[in-house]
């Protein structure tokens, strides 16, 4: 099961979780609720 | 490729690999290691006698493991330069010499078990990146028993069988039994288009080269039966239309499917293959007697290393980065630095040569220049306020600021390199690096 | 710096402060204008070559001046004109944000946007959207945050003083 990191929005304030990604570069976040990029990462 | 190698202002450099680049547009220095031959390339007339006396026979890799070559021999018979070379790997032992054999059969004495490999240094203005790419190996996917049935065969090995030149000289034989097969099945898209295995891209060539080898096989084989199950046919270049529809008319069946799973028969080593054939909309099976898997393309394994020593990025397929996808596809971001053929995406003959060809014109542009326009803001470092920390040179996308950790002095920015994106700048924490490109 | 200090000018509060890319936010924010989108008409768009050259000093003082939202806008991640110059925006952006919480100010009045050449849509919006934020920064919460950032940059001044070169 791949680590799960944590979101929150700082547009709409959603907060979500997303497996964390395999990938070296880093990708674009995109609130699943207002689309919003202004997506902050939670350290747990 | 002779015309390359006899053109008075060609120097071509084989065994050879590029260890260090430094510099930039227009002045580039450049450090190759050319590896040791054991044979006089001048000298040596490729009479083949030397491969006759030598003990050791290994799996040949042009033949693609389907033919056996020895210790010393001659990649392919059209190589150049037309000189034999000793894989060190292979050879029983120069140091101290275990067999020699080769050295005392050769007339011409061109054999020599002391040469070294040499590094040779020298300056360009430009440099064109057209190392190729490699094809997918279908091990991975079990479900169509490639190296688990005989019978299996990539559409590389096909070729090499299918050559007059190749291990069987033309003739396409099964593995299993050497007869001639009646019934032949390719599976498209094999390593491609696919999000879980192989790679998400689609290798662009393997619907035409398919297509090409059922007209060639027609015509050693009329009465051959052909099945191609594909995803999409993909004949978009000029003439391909026409050659998809030849090879309908000559009878070639192409099923709209991928095999779900492929079983061989114990006793007649032949293929049943199960798919849903989706324009008929149910499952069939067909019973084959050898099966062909039309494999992708992908970057080379060893691509990383001259990535790194260019400071060249890739996209997400793994292909080289090109500078605008649209407007300049064949220059590097980095100036100076143009690609061209498969290492920047698959493409055939045709497109991989027209790439060539444009790679060329813009090596041209810098080399007729008298001057080079480079950007007008340029990152200025403070020597004053600098740490070297070395931040700057880290974070710069372009590779552009030189920075030695152990000399801990301020850095270098090539002017000619910087593009002035200002990252440098943003991220150093002394401001010790200005970059104007922040309008006042 | 001094682009800063006049994008904020007298009226901080009525502020949002825009840093957006040559290549693409700009040239979407032109196209906002270009199609008569409706936008606040209190923003202030700076424009510098690449988001990447957005450093955190130019926010701070944009907050420090008193602007009551910032917005950091550049091309797309994989977009980047200067290849991954962008990808070094994201981080600082996040750096940043955990700072302003640690500093008592509310790191939603920082956003971030990723807005290409052809997004004037997207910009317009994204400028409403922010315009209804601001009117929820007060006039103490500016306050606040000049104060604190105010001695943050005396603190850093002393931390940075040049040290006397043997």
């Amino acid at each position: 099961m791949a680590e799960q990191e944590n979101f929150r929005c700082l547009r709409c304030g959603y907060e979500y979780s997303q497996p964390k990604s395999g990938k070296a570069q880093v990708e674009e976040r995109i609130c699943p609720k207002c689309k919003s990029n202004s997506v902050r990462k939670l350290s747990k | 490729m002779m015309d390359a190698g006899r053109h008075p202002r060609i120097k071509l450099l084989t065994l050879s690999e590029v260890e260090e680049v430094t510099g930039y547009v227009g002045n580039f220095h450049v450090k190759v290691r050319k590896k040791a031959r054991f044979v006089d390339e001048g000298a040596c007339t490729s009479c083949g006698e030397c491969a006759t006396v030598c003990p050791v026979t290994v799996p040949d890799e042009y033949q693609i493991g389907l033919g056996t070559r020895k210790a010393i021999y001659k990649p392919f018979p059209q190589a150049v330069p037309s000189a034999y070379v000793i894989n060190l790997a292979d050879c029983l032992g120069m140091n101290p010499i275990a067999c020699g054999k080769c050295a005392e059969r050769c007339q011409k004495k061109c054999i020599d078990f002391d040469m070294r490999d040499e590094i040779i240094e020298f300056d360009v203005g430009a440099i064109i990146v057209a190392t190729g790419m490699e094809p997918y190996d279908p091990t991975a996917m079990d479900e169509y028993g490639y190296t688990r049935f005989e019978n299996v065969i990539t559409s590389m090995e096909f070729e090499r069988l299918i050559c007059a030149s190749g291990p069987t000289e033309g003739h396409l034989v099964r593995p299993s039994d050497h007869k001639i097969p009646k019934r032949i099945g390719f599976i498209q898209c094999v390593g491609s288009r696919m999000d879980s295995r192989g790679n998400p891209y689609c290798s662009n060539i393997c619907c035409m080269n398919t297509v090409k080898d059922s007209l060639l096989l027609k015509e050693h084989y009329p009465d051959i039966e052909i099945y191609v199950f594909y995803i999409d046919l993909r004949a978009f270049g000029k003439g391909f239309e026409d050659l998809l529809k030849r090879s309908r008319q000559a009878g070639v069946k192409y099923i709209r499917g991928l095999p779900g799973s492929v079983v061989e028969d114990p006793e007649t080593r032949n293929l049943i293959v199960s798919v849903e054939n989706t324009t008929a909309g149910r499952v069939e099976q067909y019973e084959l007697d050898m099966l062909i898997l039309s494999v992708g393309l992908k970057p080379r394994e060893d691509a990383d290393r001259l990535r790194q020593i260019l400071n060249l990025s890739k996209t997400s397929d793994g292909f080289l980065l090109e500078a605008h996808p649209k407007l300049r596809p064949v220059d590097a971001p980095t100036p100076g630095v143009f690609l061209a053929g498969c290492v920047e995406a698959p493409k055939d003959i045709k497109d991989s040569v027209t790439q060539a060809s444009a790679a060329v014109a813009r090596a041209s542009t810098v080399l007729n220049s008298e001057r080079l326009v480079v950007e007008a803001i340029t990152a200025v470092v403070d020597k004053d306020k600098c740490t070297a920390c070395g931040v700057c040179a880290r974070v710069c996308p372009f590779g552009a600021i030189k920075f030695d950790k152990d000399k801990k002095a301020p850095p270098e920015v090539i002017e000619a390199m910087c593009a002035g994106c200002g990252t440098c700048a943003a991220e150093c924490r002394f401001d010790a690096i200005t970059s104007a490109a922040l309008h006042r | 710096m001094a682009a800063v200090e006049a994008a904020v000018g007298e009226n901080g509060r009525e502020r949002i402060v825009v840093f957006a890319c040559n290549w693409c936010s700009y040239a979407g924010a032109d196209g906002a204008g270009v199609a008569r989108l409706q936008q606040p008409p209190n923003a202030r768009i700076i424009r510098t070559m690449c988001s990447g050259r957005v450093a955190e000093k130019f926010i701070l003082r944009a907050f420090e001046l008193g602007a009551a939202m910032v917005l950091v806008s550049g091309c797309h991640l994989a977009d980047c004109h200067y290849i991954s110059a962008n990808s070094w925006t994201q981080k600082r952006v996040d750096r940043l944000w955990d700072r302003l919480e640690k500093l008592g100010i509310r790191p939603e009045r920082l956003q971030l946007e990723w807005i290409s050449a052809a997004e004037g849509q997207k910009f317009a919006r994204v400028m409403q959207e922010i315009e209804e934020m601001r009117k929820t920064v007060t006039a103490e919460e500016i306050e606040h945050t000049r104060r604190v950032l105010a001695e943050e940059r005396e603190k850093e001044a002393v931390r940075k003083k040049p040290r006397v070169k043997a």
